[in-house]
């Protein structure tokens, strides 16, 4: 079934070949879908490239070997390293653009740094291939509603890679949940781990030679190199990844969003606070407590960096309903939810939440099928916007009104002019 | 241990001072603070910058280049929260001006670059028009124009704009190419003439970042330049892409008549059959007529035809049904399966009548598609002929019913049948899962008769096949080719195969099944690698 259709029960124009199929045999292989510029007739191997084969592009490589037909990374270091690792004798490249040149890729797994991710996304979206996009999807809210767009005007199945809606023990939780086992919830905390300390300031130096460290800050604003900058760290750096509120909340949010059906909408105000880092390269806060109201839903949710463990487990959520409560571990690829939701069944007539086959299976199918994946742009768009606003409150040191129709902030123009975010160099949406 | 308690005691006090939330600093506390070797009163320094105001702007930009990284940080921080404070909805107008003011000094040239770099970041939540020329005129600088531009896109307003406009004739290549993202970015109309110009510009570069910014206001290519034989394939694409830009454009701005022009261009003429794919889908959004004249023209194009029948079961356009059932009596049969599709969707009135004739029909395809829209269970036969010789979409449809037929008939020790079956799918345009299931059926029901399949697997497994295959089927032809070659009488037709199959490329899984059978039928394996 398609998933947007569990809500309201209709049809979009885009799910209609994916439902009618879906309805008449489950194998069907829509040819055309698959059929990339430059590439008509079928042929059912879906053709993958890698965009980024660092710590999660090498997971995805392994997960799609199978698949792999051209391998990107502003390190060349990382190319070389990453067509060591498929088997398959595929192309190497520096500049995703001549991936997306390619005619005979259908999709493109995009692991890069987020600041990336926008730009990459819809370009891809344009040039006719289907993405994966890691989480979070957008860094800003003008990046998500083009991501959006772009998907939507081009006919791409974009998933967004916050693979913790494909683990049973979502599924388990949302069924619970959304069957009203916990009552009506009015309040979720969420406790996470602090962001991590390092980040050494006297490193500072050429970059080497594998890597395009111009490349690599792409539209983002421009600084000189530092290791501790890039590759994993680009976490700890407000202008590429921005802390664990986006790198782990868009896991978290994503699976709170899931379970309440916020997947379109958002909060209507947004706190944030943090405390700042002593001495280090970094400039995400090491602390950071948010609170997000979602006033038309009667909801409040808490980050808490650190927050209050109600497990062991660096991170989680507990749910608070007017019949009971709910403890959820983890959230990314893993998730533990309390046993009382693993066993139960929701009744015949009650929600169904869909059950992913696995967030890359899940993808995959959805390009045969057309349908809209488990996390889709629209719903990625939406709790990457969450992230971002509590950044964005932390920044400015204020609660943000957010309207989540107009995707505006109330009476603050300052915060609206940075909801967009200027690209450097020809690296625009 | 009296010094001890006075230090312990003089660090209590202080940390209390610097807490103090209504304590407003003095520009001198704030600067020293930021500059303190006590990571802490750097913290708090900067954590109370929004209170000093304006008068603390300059005072603090003189440390943004200080060789103390931790001074240098904190103060460019102290800044960034003095600008959010003063940006904010609870400072007065004066408030936020004055801060820019302040910043706007910071651009002049007597200061170091790193000041005057962090001055126009800053600048671009909080400036006003009257802060544009001094901005802009840092699009002369090459140092410095990509953050001035940065800057001018995020000022609304029309002096920004203008500004923007006028460094295209200022600027070097690589900027114009931001400054024109930038104008399409903020659609400015007014910018068209000088974008047009820039369009036909000797750099490609700045020429196609041009036309890409035109296409993304609503400007059509024919507008921009021509469509030119000697595009390259790449070119070619791109420019088609622009008209599809431009006609997303009209259609997000409700100019209905524009985006159906553009997108039916696209239709009749793509660079690629996927932008066919989006020019149809294109036209259905926005329910135009011409949709089905694009669409119906496509559904024998196998990169085209999913989309053309969504588009055709989605459209609101008047009478579509009736045109549908009017062009379902001209066109080809497998053609006709995809319409029945649509009309079934659309819920067309005489569409069951369509079915219900159909069911009778001698072509594979339609009579299998009617069959489903029916409602019913295709027999056997139907779904044999429809793998056989239906159209490739409708073998990949029929391909899971006759797997399932195969495994009864397995389970009924109808080996025989179960093969045939299992045969047709394996040799099929089916989907590789079906047809890898086919071959594991194959592989359980091993028969010398289907030496000629085994022989085919082996001269398609060559060296390359994973350019072709996934490795999940090419392991289950490959298990079931020497599956097949150890049931054959032809001792060397065996050996020459399951030798064949030893080879190392191949999958794992395979190379053990052959040299297994190798093993088992007493040849050496030192003979077979």
């Amino acid at each position: 079934m398609p998933q947007h259709s569990e809500k309201t029960g209709k049809l979009t124009r885009r799910g209609f070949l994916a439902a009618s199929a879906a309805a008449t045999a489950p194998m069907i292989l829509p040819s055309g879908v698959l059929a990339a510029p430059g590439r008509p007739g079928a042929n059912d191997r879906i053709v993958t490239g890698h965009i980024g084969v660092g710590g999660m592009g090498r997971h995805h490589l392994g997960r799609m070997r199978d698949h792999v037909g051209a391998v990107c990374d502003v390190d060349a270091k990382r190319v070389e390293e990453a067509q060591g690792m498929v088997k398959l004798d595929v192309p190497g490249y520096t500049d995703y653009r001549r991936v997306l040149d390619r005619g005979d890729i259908d999709a493109v797994f995009i692991a890069v740094p987020d600041h990336w991710h926008g730009i990459i996304a819809v370009h891809a979206c344009q040039a006719g291939k289907d993405v994966y996009v890691e989480k979070p999807a957008s860094k800003s809210v003008e990046e998500g509603q083009a991501m959006v767009r772009a998907a939507r005007n081009y006919g791409r199945v974009v998933q967004v890679g916050s693979q913790g809606r494909s683990h049973p023990h979502t599924h388990a939780a949302c069924n619970y949940i959304r069957n009203g086992q916990l009552g009506k919830v009015r309040r979720i905390a969420c406790w996470h781990e602090e962001n991590w300390a390092g980040g050494d300031p006297t490193k500072f130096g050429p970059p080497p030679d594998h890597l395009d460290w111009d490349m690599w800050l792409g539209p983002a604003r421009w600084r000189p190199y530092n290791p501790d900058y890039c590759h994993f760290n680009f976490r700890w750096m407000m202008d590429f990844g921005a802390g664990f509120i986006r790198d782990r909340g868009a896991h978290v949010l994503s699976n709170v969003f899931w379970f309440m059906d916020l997947d379109d909408t958002g909060p209507t105000r947004v706190t944030a606070t943090g405390t700042r880092r002593k001495e280090s390269l970094w400039d995400t806060p090491v602390t950071m407590n948010v609170e997000f109201e979602f006033a038309h839903r009667d909801l409040v949710v808490t980050w808490d960096q650190p927050g209050e463990p109600a497990a062991d487990a660096s991170f989680g959520q507990v749910y608070y309903g007017d019949k009971g409560e709910l403890v959820f571990k983890g959230g990314d690829g893993n998730c533990g939810v309390e046993q009382k939701a693993l066993d139960y069944t929701p009744p015949p007539d009650g929600y169904h939440a869909f059950k992913s086959p696995g967030h890359h299976e899940n993808f995959l199918d959805c390009i045969r099928t057309r349908n809209t994946p488990i996390v889709g742009i629209e719903a990625g768009h939406r709790v990457a916007t969450a992230c971002i606003l509590a950044n964005l409150s932390y920044l400015l040191g204020r609660p943000l009104e957010w309207d989540p129709v107009a995707e505006r902030v109330a009476g603050d123009e300052q915060a609206n002019r940075m909801l967009s975010r200027p690209g450097r160099g020809p690296w625009h949406l | 241990m009296k010094q001890r308690y006075l230090l312990a005691f003089g660090a209590l006090i202080l940390a209390f001072a610097l807490s103090l939330p209504c304590a407003a600093l003095t520009v001198d506390e704030l600067a020293a603070g930021v500059t303190s070797a006590s990571p802490d009163e750097r913290i708090s320094a900067i954590n109370q910058a929004a209170s000093v105001g304006s008068a603390a702007v300059a005072p603090l930009a003189a440390h943004v280049d200080s060789d103390h990284f931790y001074a240098a940080k904190s103060a460019r921080k102290a800044l960034a929260v003095l600008v959010a404070h003063a940006g904010g909805p609870d400072s007065p107008p004066e408030e936020r001006g004055a801060v820019a003011d302040e910043l706007v000094k910071l651009l002049d040239t007597g200061h170091p670059e790193a000041v005057r770099r962090e001055a126009v970041r800053l600048l671009d939540t909080i400036a006003e028009g009257r802060h544009v020329p001094a901005i802009a005129k840092l699009l002369e600088e090459e140092d410095l124009a990509q953050d001035a531009c940065q800057t001018l896109e995020r000022i609304p307003g029309a002096a920004a704009e203008q500004a923007l406009i006028d460094g295209l004739y200022l600027a070097p290549p690589p900027l114009r190419v931001t400054l024109m993202a930038a104008l399409a970015r903020r659609d400015a109309k007014q910018a068209m003439p000088a974008l047009i110009a820039e369009a036909k510009s000797d750099n490609p570069d700045v020429a196609w970042a041009a036309f890409d910014a035109l296409t993304a206001m609503g400007v059509p290519p024919t507008k921009i330049r021509p469509r030119s034989r000697s595009f390259s394939r790449e070119e070619d694409v791109h420019y088609t892409r622009g008209l599809l830009e431009a006609a997303h454009k009209r259609a997000e701005q409700g100019d209905t008549a524009a985006a159906e022009r553009f997108y039916a261009s696209v239709a009749a003429f793509p660079a690629t059959p996927g932008q066919a794919c989006v020019a149809i889908s294109g036209l259905a959004r926005i329910d135009s007529e011409l949709v089905v004249q694009h669409a119906l023209g496509y559904l024998s194009e196998p990169a085209i035809r999913a989309a053309a029948v969504d588009a055709l079961a989605t459209a609101q356009v008047e009478g579509l049904d009736d045109l549908l059932i009017r062009a379902y009596e001209k066109v080809a049969p497998a053609n006709q399966a995809a319409l029945l599709r649509v009309l079934s969707a659309r819920e067309a009135e005489g569409a069951d009548a369509l079915i219900a004739q159909a069911i009778d029909s001698g072509n594979p395809s339609l009579k299998f598609r009617a069959t489903l829209l029916a409602g019913k269970t295709p027999s056997v036969e139907l779904l044999r002929a429809a793998v056989q010789q239906g159209a490739p979409w409708i073998q990949s449809e029929a391909a899971p019913g006759l797997i399932e037929h195969a495994r009864q008939a397995m389970d009924a020790g109808k080996i025989e049948d179960a093969r045939a079956m299992a045969e047709t799918v394996a040799v099929s345009r089916a989907g590789f899962d079906a047809r890898a299931e086919a071959f594991r059926i194959i592989r359980d029901t091993a028969s010398a008769a289907s030496a000629p399949l085994a022989q085919a697997i082996v001269e398609r497994l060559g060296p390359d096949w994973r350019k072709r295959y996934p490795e999940a089927f090419a392991e289950a032809a490959g298990t079931a080719a020497v599956a097949v070659f150890g049931a054959v009488d032809d001792a060397g037709m065996a050996k020459e195969g399951l030798m064949k199959l030893t080879a190392a490329h191949l999958p794992e899984a395979v190379v053990q099944a052959a040299s297994g059978k190798l093993t088992e039928l007493g040849v050496p394996l030192d003979s077979a690698q």
